[in-house]
């Protein structure tokens, strides 16, 4: 199938699943696929600068709560509607991605870790201090959002919204994948030395990774506000971050199917334990730990690698 | 014939270590030009200046006319030079295919990644186009979609000379392209650098150590040992040099 | 008068927090030197030990010295046991060198959950808890400042592992087994050194370390499983010696513990939790060697 009726087709999907679901199923539900969508958002913009570049880098929760913040605050305190607003902060979040990338990049793979995760601790502390913009601990009740005159007051209603923001995302995601930049973003991470004799400027091409994903992770802090009324500094912690990291590596680091299947896995999983017998949610966080052990161990492709080596190379 | 590339005074130092001293070498458009020496006489390293890795710290190196300590790495192949690697070097998880559309991806035009359009259609199509020809030419068109680290050693070579002739350049570096063949490879090899020099014009810098090879195809031969030249010309003359015969051999020793 | 003993106060604290924070980092780089990873799991480590410690103590109810000795033998094991069972494993799989590290890190990240998630499940980790000080008694008056008699042991005790590390890979033949393994692993391997061995053992070296860290720092820290979030402290520290350099640690640990007392006098305390990540930054910034590492890096093509 070619790539431009993919697209086509999952747009169509998500569509008619937004506009449907709502009707069939119970709200909670519906919460929880708001959820996944945009999980979905933000682990595509990590397996973009982790797995598709190997750049290890940290801070993509620091624009998540960028694109968050941004949106809601530009909302509230200066009427930016959302269809504005989201994209304002997006790219606000892919500028300070931009401007931490360029002497982030240089650095070997221990230091761009740490100076990465150092910036997203750093850029915590300012969302819990900044108490005049944030509203700092006590956290920040956020508006309804108002699209074209309707307001978005529930998850049934921000649903088909969060489908086309998604389609639109996995179209420009299949378009990269499969351009000179994706492809460049391969090579990068495979071997620097072959990808600079062969003509890619492999500095420019680190930074736009974590450009690119920094844009990601605004836009599903945008999503965020369309969905949930109050905002925490305490919500946009490393616990996030191992999380996005756990369901790439677990449904499968580069690749869209891939990351789809380790956003339901693992973005259920909570759900089906706090269905359980009582006390199991509190093993939460020690099977997540096993998951992510045994995946890394025994299948690092993830669950699309181990689907993939069964089907076999033609 | 023209002078291609032209190296005067080249000197590469690393702390204490002088890997290059006061190198002189010219190659000539539309020749293959080799260089030997023993291990550790700088070959590699010479190469590495003329991609741009190391920057000598002193001489010239002019191609075509225009210095190349002007250029970074990744300019280096839009100029026109291009290299293949020692050991195997590839893009290991990407497809056969995805290798060579690395390697000719420089010379494309500039589309918006996240668009569709026309620009986008009309490149990518001339490049599968050209990336089929290049492996259809090689014997690894069947391989195109297994991913280049699965390749036996062999092929894996030929892949490298795929991803580096897919930027059509005018200048050639082979760092050892015979190390590991079998004979009916290293014949191939002999046959397929003949044509593109007769049929491209191109021109070919190869590093090597199989003699066979040097002797059969190259118009010229530059012999390095602890960095500097110690001899050059036609490889017959090179072949009988003493000099380089006692840098490989090492001293005669004297008879009672 | 006032702000001077402030300030000396917090240096003197600043002191025996560093000296913790050198441990850690020394464990961070024990294995970073030999095996690249970045252990993301280190906080945790020295959590586990502070945990271990405790439970050894409400159940065995031996004096405080035995449960000194005792705990380390348990994270020793913990850090062979990961070593011999995740990233060996990892290991084998012979994919590129840059995806092998990347998922030793990811294994290190999946290890600091699981431990977290353990210690978060028994049951009587939900009240916040503290280890008893190493050595009560009535604190040491110089002047107007005030030394608390356990500060004291913490400072000696970690001057001593110190001791017995510098002792260990400078004057043993197992240290000298396992510096080579550091520095080339190949020629290791060749002249004899098992190599696997090895490197098990310096992960359990370095879980040793970070478990009596975790002893140490449990009496001044109100225990949680979340505990562990100090190990930035510790590659702060490590940074500061270019994550290469054993007395680097020492040096960038101490100092950083003072940098933190300081930056609470004269900035505010609500900065003092920021401070490790603007170091690390800065320092990333300004000299990413560290200011501890002398070697040349050339790429080798």
């Amino acid at each position: 199938m070619s790539l431009g009726r993919q697209q086509l087709l999952i747009g169509v999907i998500l569509l008619a699943l937004g506009l449907i679901l709502p009707a069939l199923l119970p709200e909670y539900f519906i919460y929880l696929f708001n959820l996944l969508m945009m999980y979905l958002i933000l682990a595509i913009g990590l397996d973009i600068v982790m797995g598709w570049s190997g750049q290890f880098a940290f801070a993509h929760i620091a624009f998540y709560g960028i694109g968050i913040y941004g949106t809601a605050l530009l909302h509230m305190r200066l009427g930016v509607p959302f269809i504005v607003g989201m994209p304002l902060a997006a790219l606000l979040a892919a500028l300070i991605g931009y401007l931490i990338a360029v002497p982030a990049t240089k650095l070997r793979t221990v230091y761009l870790a740490l100076s990465t995760f150092a910036f997203a601790q750093c850029a915590a502390w300012v969302f819990r201090t900044w108490e005049s913009l944030t509203k700092g601990p006590d956290g920040l009740r956020m508006t309804p959002t108002n699209l074209f005159g309707f307001e978005i007051v529930n998850d049934s209603q921000a649903m088909p919204v969060i489908a086309v923001i998604l389609a639109l995302v996995i179209a420009a995601t299949l378009n990269l994948l499969h351009s000179k930049l994706g492809r460049d973003f391969f090579a990068v991470r495979d071997n620097e030395n072959v990808a600079l004799a062969s003509g890619v400027d492999v500095k420019a091409t680190k930074v736009w990774a974590l450009t690119i994903s920094a844009f990601y992770a605004g836009v599903a802090g945008g999503v965020y506000t369309l969905f949930q009324s109050y905002i925490n500094p305490d919500n946009i912690d490393v616990t996030l971050l191992v999380l996005i990291l756990s369901m790439v590596v677990v449904g499968g680091s580069g690749s869209l199917a891939g990351v789809s299947i380790g956003v339901v896995v693992l973005g259920v999983l909570p759900e089906v334990l706090r269905a359980a017998p009582k006390g199991l949610l509190i093993w939460q966080e020690f099977v997540y730990g096993l998951i992510l052990m045994l995946a890394i161990i025994f299948s690092p492709k993830g669950i699309w690698g181990l689907f993939s080596r069964a089907k076999g190379k033609s | 014939m023209s002078v291609l590339l032209s190296l005067k005074g080249v000197t590469m130092r690393f702390g204490g270590l002088v890997a290059l001293n006061g190198l002189d070498l010219d190659i000539q458009a539309g020749s293959i030009h080799a260089l030997i020496g023993p291990n550790g006489a700088g070959k590699s390293t010479l190469l590495n200046c003329l991609s741009r890795f190391f920057t000598p710290q002193e001489g010239s190196m002019s191609f075509k006319g225009e210095s190349l300590l002007n250029l970074q790495a990744h300019e280096v192949v839009k100029v026109g030079i291009s290299r293949t690697f020692q050991n195997i070097e590839q893009f290991a998880q990407l497809s056969v295919y995805e290798n060579v559309l690395v390697g000719l991806s420089s010379k494309e035009e500039r589309y918006n990644p996240f668009l569709p359009g026309r620009v986008r259609a009309h490149v990518q199509a001339q490049s599968a186009e050209h990336a089929q020809e290049i492996l259809q030419e090689l014997d690894l068109w069947a391989f195109r979609d297994q991913p280049a680290g699965s390749l036996d050693f062999g092929r894996q070579k030929m892949l490298d000379f795929a991803r580096a002739l897919a930027s059509r350049p005018q200048l050639l570096l082979l760092d050892e392209p015979a190390a590991g063949l079998r004979n009916r490879e290293i014949e191939f090899l002999d046959s397929f650098l003949r044509r593109l020099v007769k049929e491209q014009g191109m021109s070919i810098l190869l590093i090597e150590h199989v003699m066979q090879l040097v002797m059969a195809i190259a118009d010229e031969i530059t012999v390095l040992n602890f960095g500097e030249k110690i001899a050059h010309g036609l490889p017959r003359e090179v072949q009988s040099n003493p000099m380089v015969i006692e840098a490989y051999l090492g001293k005669e020793v004297e008879h009672a | 008068m006032g702000l001077f003993n402030l300030i000396l106060q917090g240096i003197i604290s600043g002191v025996v927090t560093g000296c913790v924070y050198a441990l850690v980092a020394l464990s961070l780089v024990i294995v970073y030197k030999s095996t690249d990873v970045v252990n993301f799991a280190g906080g945790e480590l020295v959590m586990i030990g502070a945990y271990i410690g405790l439970l050894l103590l409400m159940w065995l109810d031996w004096p405080y010295v035995f449960i000194f000795l005792i705990t380390p033998v348990f994270t020793y094991a913990l850090g062979l046991v990961f070593s011999r069972f995740a990233l060996e494993k990892i290991n084998r799989k012979k994919t590129s060198s840059n995806t092998v590290l990347v998922s030793f890190v990811i294994a290190t990240i999946a290890l600091s959950d699981m431990l977290k998630g353990i210690v978060r499940v028994i049951p009587f980790t939900e009240e916040v808890r503290r280890l008893p000080p190493l050595f009560s008694g009535p604190p040491i008056f110089l002047g107007d400042l005030v030394i608390q008699p356990q500060d004291i042991v913490i400072v000696v005790v970690a001057s001593i592992v110190m001791l017995m590390l510098w002792l260990l890979f400078g004057y043993t033949l197992v240290g000298k087994a396992l510096r080579a393994t550091s520095q080339n692993e190949r020629a290791a391997s060749l002249i004899g050194i098992p190599v696997k061995s090895v490197k098990s053992a310096i992960w359990g070296l370095s879980a040793t370390v970070a478990g009596i860290a975790g002893l140490l720092l449990a009496p001044k820290l109100l225990m949680t499983p979340d505990m562990g979030n100090m190990v930035m402290l510790a590659f702060a520290a490590a940074i500061i010696g270019g994550f290469s350099s054993l007395p680097g640690c020492v040096v960038g640990g101490i100092l950083l513990g003072i940098v933190q007392n300081m930056v609470g006098i004269f900035i505010s305390p609500q900065a003092i939790a920021v401070t490790p990540f603007f170091v690390i930054m800065l320092v990333l910034l300004i000299r990413p060697q560290g200011f501890f590492d002398k070697t040349l890096a050339y790429k080798k093509v």
